[in-house]
């Protein structure tokens, strides 16, 4: 047990020798891992299955690793570029076509000669061996069982019926509303309407193979061409077949050889709403995008690409693309500073300091969504301690408080946007002018907004109850999820103002972990948040139908309308959902516009949100790292086919 | 006395002492030397005078700077000591009270409830602190009582055995067998011969726990399941600070004060209490010189 | 003997039982709508509104009653895989088993020199009760001890890193990341040290080493204080006993009578801490894990546990039980080699 009083400076000693072998640094101006995009990342990829995931994270691979029918033309978010299809369809080139009795068929002709990243080869044996196609030699290649790894329309068929059948994320049942065009939202909602049964669990056996059948008579293959038929037309099909969830095609023959859906009428039900790892696509690919998952760690939160050199079009410029999770920010910063990494997600906090750092580019991207305080009303009354006593008695307000049109007007002439905008966010963006903003079909840029007028909210205030809210006060509760210091900034500003209008005005705001935030939300059929800050944005550029900025906000049965109370709802039903089904029965955009506009102007009009800023994100990058093409709608997914990293 | 006498005879300890008398007059004159403003709700909701995303630097408004989003830190540095003391004193209270009662009552009846309250302290024990106590604190919402009762629940193990050892010590001694020949009852003999003797191997203990309690809620407003943001507590502070250690490019010290202000507070505050723990230590543990 | 050790191990079973109770009913402190989150990585996902969440809600079975769920939680559990857990989207065995070896190979790096610097600066205390070098040394330690694991990380990190560039965080650097999985390197035991010595890759060993030091003196130092206290202590005591001053009286120097009398004894003690100390130090690496974007089972843990992915956390719970008992039974063993006096019972 004797130890040497000496090793503590034989430690240094060891330290140093170590210190100095480790003093290889690198100059500046020189690009490590010349072919690697190294891209530091605070979300984490939930499945490698297109169809089962409805994240922005998980987008990074599967639009990466799968194709679809079209991509959206570079930033462009309503025109579309081939690709698994050999033209886009349009009405001019026939491929749209109006049927009699209002239905609408799109034809989808195919790229020819496609290969997925793994293809099937028959060995001595009889049995299918799938093998990367990239590993193959020429001889090999001639002996691809056809169809095994090659992309054809029946895969593309395949892909969007197993999609729909399937019926897990809410992107996988947007293509069950186009298909069916926006009459069932989802399968199980198809089945129950097709059987004439109260539940999905009282659907029989010959029920499901009745949906089956009815969904295959929409989406058809003839003459190796991909035929999808809609009932009535519904302009964002094209839209959402360029998304890369749900419509991403994978190979029907290695699929079911993985054991996916076997494209049976009647097995579908086994593989409905499967468990994240039930779903054979959970953690392995096989798309025909630009690049292959050469590992998924899920321990480590880290997902590494490598370049599939058999694309269609030309191979990517990077090799390798590694996505990893590093939580804390100070870490992404000096890996990003060091040049160990490529790209680091940035606080908001941060986009100005970054801008100022040498060798750093940051860029800032506009997004298709705005922020807000999202009102409800009526709220839950019983139990709920956002709402204080439950009564206008000055410790509390009534379940209904934000049903007062001069409280929500009070409320957003309290707040300061201005001081939102250039404190908070640096005069990066802009603010937000209802549901629909910048680039969207209806946005006016002369629409009245809200400005800072404590006169005219105490004005309001003081109408408000019969004036009784202004003699007593009130005292309610804010939420937002945590960690978001802009959200603490927007009710920080409120809740001064409120305070300078009458003392006895009293918003309080807390930060909820994500998990008791949907409580507060989704809980009940009434939310028991009267105010919560959140950020919703549209899933296709048009502001109509169900996935729609101004659907989204302003019809009754819409994803804002279901976390904000009867009242809401009865008010959308009421004022706003005839406009709304007026303008997507129209095709013609001169007609709709004025439409959306109106639904836009409403919005301030009754109030319905505190509409705050349009939301504004940055990527920050390495100088060296070239490329990167934004679209809105895909919410800052990045394309590393695009990518290059040069001086 | 004798002990008071030591810890003020010996340097460390008696800085320590000073140090944290400071801090309780701190704390004490907290809405005379950092006053709250009218419109905020509590006073300890920091004051932010604007809403830049961007720490400021010290300046007539703001002796000590301001931090991300603008919270004052000389305020929030205040008000925070209140906030530091509740923590600390509040865990080591509640810790000690369910320690001394899970541990006497083992002792002193020993047998199966001995057995059976000892295992469930071992259970207890083999709990890995800072993620039980993350997983509470998730569990009940951010905020000051949530992170006390939840450093307590899993922090009263050791308490609860030091007691009990000394119970056990204890009831051999002689006077206590002769009150019980005398027919005093159990819970009297408890707690007016027992507990005074026990008292202060747990005052050890506890003055040791103090700092590092307060340590704990910081690493837990680190793991972002601290107390509510703006609210005054050094722990949430020095977690804004984290992100401002490296400066900027050329000024690597832009930030400092983020980080030294609330960085000496909680240092201090945590040295202190280790520092006259330390010495208590050195007086009171039976098996070292009393000098 | 052989009874002792059972004994030891018979705790197992009590812990899994009772923690999994524990770790079950806390989470039933929540509402379904609320335990859904685990399952949702993102809040776009939540774009189906409250049909979907009910949709999820049945789907996972969270609103049957208590004991059925908690049944079908437990046999999940048992049927060998610790369950799902949804953070780390694998069996919570998988994990367990895929990072252990980076934290074992983080604590025990950083395990050695903590317990080699307490037992000589506790030594040197000890022998130096209230002169200069006493403070000094109790000050040193303290200072470990005062001061918020992370900040303390952040500026080695920003030090060693941000300026000198010579201790990058991570495991590897990216080039050694891609050998490593090229598959002409075999993992045998998941450490990098040890697979890259096996392997006879110099440069990957290196590589492993550099990004292991800033880990190890943070966690070195915070950690060194405890030991040192209890050195210290116990040094004072030995000191004080007969032997020593006999062998004082005999005239040997006092370097001798410290650093072999009495250090020897005086170890004892320590020796019973340090596998206590070393167990909390596999369960608490969380944050220096963080820091330095070391993939262990800490940061695993507090990511689980921020999400409440409760079949993970009762994973690692389990697997800290695990240690400590193990450790305990080591240093049990361990403790009649040092000090013949003592018989197992």
């Amino acid at each position: 047990m004797k130890i040497n009083l000496n090793y503590m400076k034989n430690l240094l000693i060891v330290l140093a020798g170590i210190a100095v072998l480790a003093l290889g640094g690198t100059a500046y101006g020189q690009i490590k891992n010349p072919n690697t995009l190294i891209y530091l990342t605070t979300d984490d990829i939930s499945s490698l299955d297109p169809a089962y995931i409805g994240d922005t994270p998980s987008t990074y691979s599967s639009y990466n690793v799968y194709s679809r029918l079209l991509d959206y033309n570079g930033s462009n978010i309503s025109e579309f570029v081939p690709a698994l299809a050999s033209q886009v369809p349009s009405v001019a080139n026939g491929l749209i076509e109006e049927l009699p009795g209002g239905a609408v068929r799109y034809t989808f002709p195919m790229r020819p000669g496609v290969k997925a990243h793994k293809v099937g080869i028959k060995g001595s044996d009889g049995k299918i061996k799938w093998q990367y196609f990239d590993d193959l030699s020429a001889a090999d290649k001639a002996k691809i069982e056809p169809g095994y790894g090659e992309i054809t329309a029946d895969d593309a068929r395949y892909s969007l019926m197993r999609a729909i059948l399937q019926g897990e994320s809410w992107m996988a049942n947007a293509v069950t509303e186009m298909i069916t065009a926006g009459k069932y939202s989802n399968i199980e909602k198809w089945a129950i309407g097709l059987a004439g049964v109260e539940k999905f669990d009282d659907v029989n056996e010959a029920g499901l193979i009745a949906v089956h059948d009815d969904l295959a008579k929409k989406i058809k293959v003839v003459d190796g061409k991909l035929i999808l038929t809609l009932e009535s037309s519904f302009p964002a099909t094209l839209g959402i077949m360029a998304l890369p969830f749900a419509t991403s095609i994978v190979d029907r023959e290695w699929a079911i050889d993985m054991g996916a859906w076997p494209d049976t009428a009647a097995s579908w039900i086994k593989h409905h709403k499967p468990k994240l790892d039930q779903s054979p696509l959970f953690k392995q690919e096989n798309g025909s995008g630009p690049f292959i998952v050469e590992d998924w760690n899920r321990t480590e939160k880290k997902i590494t690409f490598k370049r599939f050199d058999g694309f269609f079009r030309k191979p990517a410029p990077l090799e390798r693309v590694v996505l990893r999770l590093v939580p804390e920010w100070t870490n992404r910063r000096l890996q990003l500073l060091a040049g160990d990494a490529d790209v680091a997600v940035t606080p908001p906090e941060f986009i100005e300091e970054m801008r100022k750092t040498k060798g750093i580019t940051v860029t800032d991207l506009e997004q298709v969504y705005g922020r807000g305080l999202f009102f409800g009303w009526p709220v839950k009354a019983d139990d709920n301690p956002a709402i204080g006593s439950g009564k206008l008695d000055g410790k509390g307000v009534p379940p209904d408080f934000l049903a007062d049109l001069d409280v929500r007007k009070g409320f957003n002439y309290a707040q300061d946007y201005q001081v939102l905008l250039e404190q908070v966010y640096l005069g990066r963006t802009v603010q937000s002018r209802g549901p629909t903003v910048r680039g969207l079909m209806g946005y006016r840029p002369d629409s009245p907004i809200y400005t800072n007028d404590l006169e005219k909210a105490a004005e309001h205030f003081k109408k408000a109850f019969g004036g009784k809210l202004w003699e007593v006060g009130f005292e309610v509760t804010g939420y937002t999820a945590e960690g978001r210091s802009q959200a603490i900034a927007a009710f920080g500003v409120l809740q001064q103002n409120l305070a300078r209008i009458n003392p006895k005005f009293r918003l309080k705001v807390q930060a909820l972990t994500s998990a008791s935030m949907r409580e507060k939300s989704y809980g009940s059929s009434n939310p028991e948040s009267p105010l919560a800050y959140m950020g919703w944005g549209p899933d296709y550029s048009d502001p109509g139908g169900p996935l729609g900025a101004a659907s989204y906000y302003l019809s009754s049965s819409g994803l804002v309308a279901g976390f904000s109370g009867d009242g809401y709802r009865a008010l959308m039903k009421e004022k706003f959902d005839p406009l709304l089904e007026k303008a997507w029965k129209l095709n013609d955009p001169a007609q709709r516009e004025p439409i959306y506009a109106r639904l836009q102007e409403m919005s301030h009009e009754y109030a319905t949100t505190q509409f705050l800023w349009e939301e504004v994100t940055a990527n920050v990058t390495r100088d060296w790292v070239k490329g990167y093409v934004h679209n809105k709608i895909l919410y800052g997914a990045w394309n590393f086919y695009n990518i290059s990293k040069e001086l | 006395m004798k002990v008071f006498k030591y810890l003020l005879k010996n340097p460390l300890s008696s800085f320590g002492i000073v140090s944290l008398l400071l801090f309780v007059m701190v704390a004490a004159l907290a809405p005379i030397i950092a006053p709250p403003q009218s419109f905020q709700l509590s006073p300890y909701e920091t004051p932010r005078s604007s809403f830049w995303a961007t720490p400021q630097a010290m300046s007539k408004d703001h002796f000590l700077g301001t931090t991300q989003g603008q919270y004052d830190i000389y305020y929030g540095l205040v008000w925070g000591t209140r906030t530091a003391f509740k923590v600390g004193l509040g865990v080591v209270l509640v810790s000690s009270i369910i320690g001394i009662i899970v541990g006497s009552i083992a002792a002193f009846y020993g047998g199966i409830i001995d057995e059976v309250l000892m295992r469930v302290v071992d259970v207890f024990m083999a709990v890995p602190f800072l993620i039980a106590a993350m997983v509470l604190t998730t569990l009940l919402g951010k905020g000051l009582g949530p992170m006390i009762i939840a450093l307590s629940a899993f922090g009263w193990m050791s308490y609860a055995r030091v007691i009990r050892s000394e119970i056990l010590r204890i009831k051999e001694m002689e006077f206590i067998q002769a009150a019980r020949t005398y027919g005093v009852n159990d819970f009297s003999l408890i707690f007016r011969f027992i507990l005074p003797n026990a008292f202060f191997p747990v005052l050890v203990l506890a003055t040791m726990a103090t700092g590092s309690m307060v340590l704990a809620a910081s690493a837990l407003s680190f793991l972002g399941v601290g107390t509510e943001e703006g609210y005054a507590d050094w722990g949430q502070f020095i977690s804004y600070s984290r992100n401002w250690i490296v400066g900027q490019g050329d000024d690597p010290f832009k930030y400092w004060y983020t980080l030294f202000f609330p960085g000496m507070a909680i240092f201090l505050f945590v040295f202190s209490w280790n520092l006259v723990g330390d010495a208590l230590r050195d007086v009171l543990d039976p098996h070292t010189i009393h000098k | 003997m052989v009874n002792y050790v059972f004994r030891r191990l018979l705790f197992f079973p009590v812990v899994f039982i009772a923690l999994s109770l524990m770790i079950f009913s806390l989470q039933m402190l929540l509402s379904p709508v609320q335990r859904i989150s685990a399952y949702i990585t993102s809040n776009s996902e939540l774009k189906g509104g409250r049909e979907q969440i009910e949709a999820l809600i049945k789907k996972y079975g969270l609103d049957e009653p208590f004991l059925t769920q908690y049944w079908e939680w437990i046999q999940n559990i048992l049927s060998g895989n610790l369950g799902w857990s949804e953070t780390a989207r694998s069996p919570v065995s998988e994990v367990l088993i895929s990072l252990f070896p980076a934290t074992v190979e983080l604590v025990i790096l950083a395990f050695i020199p903590s317990f080699l610097g307490a037992v000589w600066l506790g030594t040197k205390a000890g022998a130096n009760l209230n002169r200069p070098k006493d403070h000094a040394i109790r000050i040193f330690t303290i200072l470990g001890w005062s001061f918020p694991t992370f900040v303390f990380g952040l500026i080695m990190l920003l030090i060693f890193y941000g300026y000198l560039n010579w201790f990058p965080p991570g495991r590897l650097s990216q080039w050694a990341v891609t050998e490593v999985e090229s598959g002409n390197f075999i993992r045998y035991t998941g450490a990098n040290l040890i697979d890259s010595l096996l392997n006879g890759r110099w440069q990957i060993f290196l590589d492993s080493l550099r990004h292991l030091i800033a880990p190890i003196i943070t966690l070195t130092y915070v950690n060194l204080a405890n030991m040192t206290r209890v050195m210290r202590t116990s040094m004072l005591e030995t000191l004080r006993q007969d032997y020593i001053r006999t062998a004082r009286a005999k005239g040997l120097s006092e370097k001798i009578v410290q650093n072999k009398h009495a250090r020897r004894n005086a170890l004892l003690p320590v020796t019973t801490m340090a596998g206590m100390e070393l167990a909390y130090m596999m369960g608490g690496v969380v944050i220096t894990e963080t820091i330095f974007d070391y993939h262990g089972l800490g940061q695993f843990a507090a990511h689980a546990a921020a999400n409440l992915d409760f079949p993970a956390v009762l994973g690692f719970a389990l697997y800290f039980a695990l240690v400590l008992v193990l450790l305990n039974l080591v240093v049990d063993l361990l403790y009649p080699l040092i000090d013949p006096r003592v018989v197992l019972k």
